[in-house]
């Protein structure tokens, strides 16, 4: 009995430092939980803890930065160009998130520690989500982040929109998780592993073909929904608007960027093409062209959508769904990359796209928070009515934003939109090129709203009385961490993009162009 | 053989209790049908070689769940159910979805059958428990623990939005309670102003 | 290594059929020969002895439903122990015969496991989810202040009409 079992034994592979940054939020978040159960009246030191773990999370995986990639626990995690680029970007969605939403703490009654702990958590997730190599790791991952955001869009009880939003984003988020969860266990059927590694090598040469097509299509439905792509993206609107603005801009960017980096790596390194076996270009090209597709509904729904909005929240989820859009030009351009090279520096434009995403959304929403006042209220356009020359800091530092999520030239959106754009047209593909003009043709749509809300705040006069709000300390530090990003992204992107490009651990790469 | 009698006798069941699940108007009917399904489901299980897999599907699923799904029931308290007219329309889009969804799945099976047929190991044990605990234990660590915080939130998830006041509120009264209750009387006012 | 066999389990399906046999059987026999007599107090619903007043289908507290909720929480961790319980001599002998410490890692992974089962019990404890006792009569407290409140408000305001 007890010789026989050993072959079957597999060594666990402890290998601690890899996920050190990971572990040390996870050990954050459970400190905080427990200082706000022994000390529950404090409204600041769980976010100040908060902030110093993420920090230390942060300087580890710098620490990490110059490693070649690797991987451990059984390749179950890998630390690449991926994993590092978009573990950074959620640090900074996090660390924000907390900086904005102390104001919103302090004016209403939230369980703030307890807020506190869950974001901690959901970060935790999301860095899974970048790292896990392995179908199982991603899985769980999402889950952790999605439990955490749905108890978080809920978190205003007595507000029946926040309720909403919550319900609402339970049941389809559910549904999609389980849409997920079917496509891995027919890629599982598939290929026999869920090792990504292991798939994208089995994937010439699969058990089942036909579960594999059914598989991805599944995949596509469930990581869609979570990056809100047209036509899974109806939930968004009604949960951004109701969920408390910061945890919106939390879903907007974080659950967004990381629902993309499983999506690449499952995508792009788990299903690549490998030029001259059928079953290889069949998955392949299947996917290319469902998501360019998809692409380029998601851009043109939410921007057309967005300009019939009346409601800040409500034009910046579509403008979310629409940014999904922009940000899946450069999916597209890694998963046609030509080489190594390519797909790489394609993965770094879409993280980098991430981090220009994420600043410049967050500072609005950041600005949003403040103006909205206790539960939200203010947050229709008639609300910004004439407040620019009253309150002429943040008008412009919104105005900053809007022209960031435009794109304008030395904003950190142009330059985020131009890394995307380019592995997409050089790709050389006709579907591809169509898909750029029409994210060129959005962006110019896309124009109407964002400047419609600096128009509403400069050129229309208010008729009620309205007093600029003070600005908090923690809000000020939120806004200059975004305002300097905003512009540091748009002048200077070639550092961040260098950083960004590592390479990646998925080995099989024997592409060429398709016939 | 018994595993073939076994399968279509629970298969069966799953099926007939799944059709009264639905059929029945009141709640608490339905949700006994499911624990039928459960447990059908489960002897399943044990015919397919994953004794785990059934204990689990009785002990959370038929045990666990059911008392969550029982309770809400309860907690709605739902009068009489008036048919619903609104969005009659959605039942034609419900069943085209559906249809396709069994269409899929029948490709899924028609796919798996043509395919060429694969070495099956049938001495196979790896849905025995021994096996799942070595496997947890030695090959999915990592996993593991990822679960424990899951778990860890999901009670955080639980216990915030089910509590009944905010939390200032809260904290303030157990705090009251408590020096009340160390010092034995009670301070507040509680005299009607004459 | 032991295979896996049906017969193995045949125990558990006696134990069913003979359960669901002696349920059928008890609600059979006393159809068959218990006497009947219809009397409007034997057909009324029993409550300990008490008159039943009301309706059964009535709101109740949420609280029950928490400790449902972490009820189910707490029963997926253990459901995670179980294998560990049944692996872990297993994984011990392995780690005699082989350089790989098995057995010790399992232990290490199954204690952070439970430490952190743990510090969800104490969080749950430490905000009063098991304090019914106090939650209800602070409950009680506020109501019959809100109460007085509103009667002394009452009073002063029929004071002042007079």
């Amino acid at each position: 009995m007890n010789t026989i079992l050993l072959q079957n034994l597999v060594n666990p592979n402890v290998n601690l430092p890899i996920v050190l940054p990971e572990m040390i939020v996870a050990l954050t978040g459970v400190i905080v939980m427990l200082y706000d159960s022994f000390v529950p009246r404090q409204r600041s030191v769980t976010g100040a803890i908060s902030l110093i773990g993420l920090a230390i999370s942060a300087f580890f995986l710098v620490s990490m930065w110059n490693d070649a990639p690797q991987t451990g626990w059984n390749g179950m995690i890998a630390s690449d160009g991926l994993r590092l680029s978009f573990t950074i970007v959620f640090l900074l969605v996090s660390a924000v998130t907390i900086l904005i939403s102390s104001v919103w703490a302090d004016n209403e009654d939230v369980p703030i520690g307890e807020y506190h702990a869950l974001l901690l958590f959901a970060t935790f997730g999301m860095m899974f989500m970048a790292s896990g190599n392995d179908l199982v790791i991603i899985f769980l991952g999402l889950e952790t982040l999605s439990i955490a955001t749905y108890v978080m869009a809920g978190l205003r009880r007595g507000d029946l929109k926040s309720n909403e939003s919550a319900m609402k984003y339970f049941i389809l988020g559910s549904f999609a998780s389980a849409f997920l969860l079917y496509g891995m266990a027919l890629i599982y059927g598939a290929t026999g592993s869920t090792n990504i590694t292991e798939i994208a090598l089995k994937v010439a040469n699969p058990n089942f073909p036909a579960l594999l097509l059914v598989g991805g299509a599944m995949m596509i439905v469930g990581f869609g929904f979570k990056v809100a792509t047209v036509p899974f993206h109806v939930w968004t609107p009604d949960v951004y608007e109701g969920a408390p603005t910061p945890v919106t801009a939390f879903m907007a960017v974080g659950s967004k960027s990381a629902a993309f980096a499983s999506f690449l790596r499952v995508f792009v390194l788990g299903f690549p093409l490998i030029a001259g076996v059928q079953a290889s270009e069949f998955l392949h090209e299947s996917w290319v062209t469902a998501l360019s597709v998809m692409a380029i509904l998601t851009m043109t729904v939410g921007n057309i959508a967005a300009i019939l909005q009346d409601n800040v929240k409500r034009m910046l989820a579509y403008s979310s769904i629409a940014h999904a859009g922009y940000a899946m030009v450069g999916f597209i351009g890694a998963g046609m990359a030509k080489n190594m090279q390519q797909r790489d520096a394609a993965i770094a434009a879409v993280a980098f796209y991430m981090l220009t995403y994420a600043v410049t959304n967050l500072g609005a929403f950041a600005i949003v928070t403040l103006l909205g006042q206790k539960n939200d209220r203010r947050t229709a356009f008639e609300d910004y009515n004439g407040i620019g020359f009253r309150a002429p800091a943040l008008a412009f530092t919104l105005s900053l934003f809007m022209l960031s999520l435009l794109g304008l030239p030395l904003t950190a959106g142009f330059m985020g939109k131009v890394m995307v754009f380019r592995p997409a047209l050089e790709a050389n593909n006709l579907l591809l090129t169509v898909m750029v003009i029409a994210a060129a043709v959005n962006t110019a749509i896309s124009a109407y709203y964002y400047l419609r809300l600096i128009v509403v705040m400069f050129f229309r006069e208010r008729t009620t009385d309205w007093l600029a709000p003070r600005i908090p300390t923690a809000l000020t530090a939120a806004l200059l961490i975004t305002v300097l990003g905003v512009l540091y992204f748009g002048i200077f992107s070639d550092g961040v993009i260098e950083k960004f490009s590592k390479s990646s651990v998925g080995t099989v790469f024997k592409a060429g162009t398709r016939p | 053989m018994a595993t073939t009698a076994l399968f279509f006798v629970f298969a069966g069941l799953a099926i007939a209790c799944a059709i009264s699940m639905v059929y029945h108007k009141n709640p608490l009917y339905s949700a006994i049908s499911l624990i039928g399904v459960f447990v059908s489901l489960s002897v399943l299980y044990v015919t397919l070689a994953a004794p785990f897999i059934a204990a689990v599907q009785i002990l959370i699923y038929a045990g666990a769940i059911m008392v969550l799904v029982v309770f809400v029931i309860m907690l709605l308290n739902m009068e009489e159910d008036k048919p619903l007219n609104r969005l009659r329309y959605l039942y034609a889009i419900g069943g085209g979805l559906g249809l396709i969804l069994l269409v899929q799945t029948f490709f899924v099976f028609y796919a798996v059958m043509r395919a060429p047929k694969q070495a099956v190991n049938t001495e196979e044990t790896i849905g025995k428990t021994m096996s799942i605990g070595t496997a947890m234990y030695t090959e999915y660590l990592l996993p593991v623990e990822i679960v424990g915080i899951l778990l860890l939130m999901a009670i955080i998830g639980g216990v915030i939005l089910v509590r009944k006041l905010s939390q200032p509120q809260m904290e303030s009264m157990v705090e009251r309670e408590l020096e009340r209750r160390h010092e034995g009387e009670d301070k507040d006012d509680y005299r009607i102003a004459l | 290594m032991s295979e896996f066999s049906l017969l193995d389990y045949a125990p558990i399906g006696v134990m069913f059929l003979v359960a669901i046999g002696f349920a059928a059987s008890q609600i059979l026999v006393t159809q068959l020969i218990g006497p009947r007599k219809r009397t409007a107090t034997k057909l009324m619903p029993y409550e300990s002895g008490k008159d039943p007043v009301g309706s059964a289908r009535d709101r109740f507290s949420i609280k029950f439903y928490t400790v449902a909720v972490i009820f189910l929480l707490f029963d997926i961790e253990v459901l995670f122990m179980i294998p560990f319980a049944v692996a872990f001599k297993e994984l011990l002998a392995q780690e005699k015969i082989s350089t790989i410490a098995f057995g010790t890692i399992a232990f290490v992974e199954i204690m952070i496991f439970i430490s952190t089962l743990v510090v969800g019990y104490i969080y749950v404890w430490r905000k009063g989810t098991f304090e019914w006792g106090l939650q209800a009569r602070a409950e009680a407290r506020a109501e019959a202040k809100e109460m007085v409140k509103e009667k002394n408000r009452r009073i002063r305001e029929t004071q002042r009409v007079a």
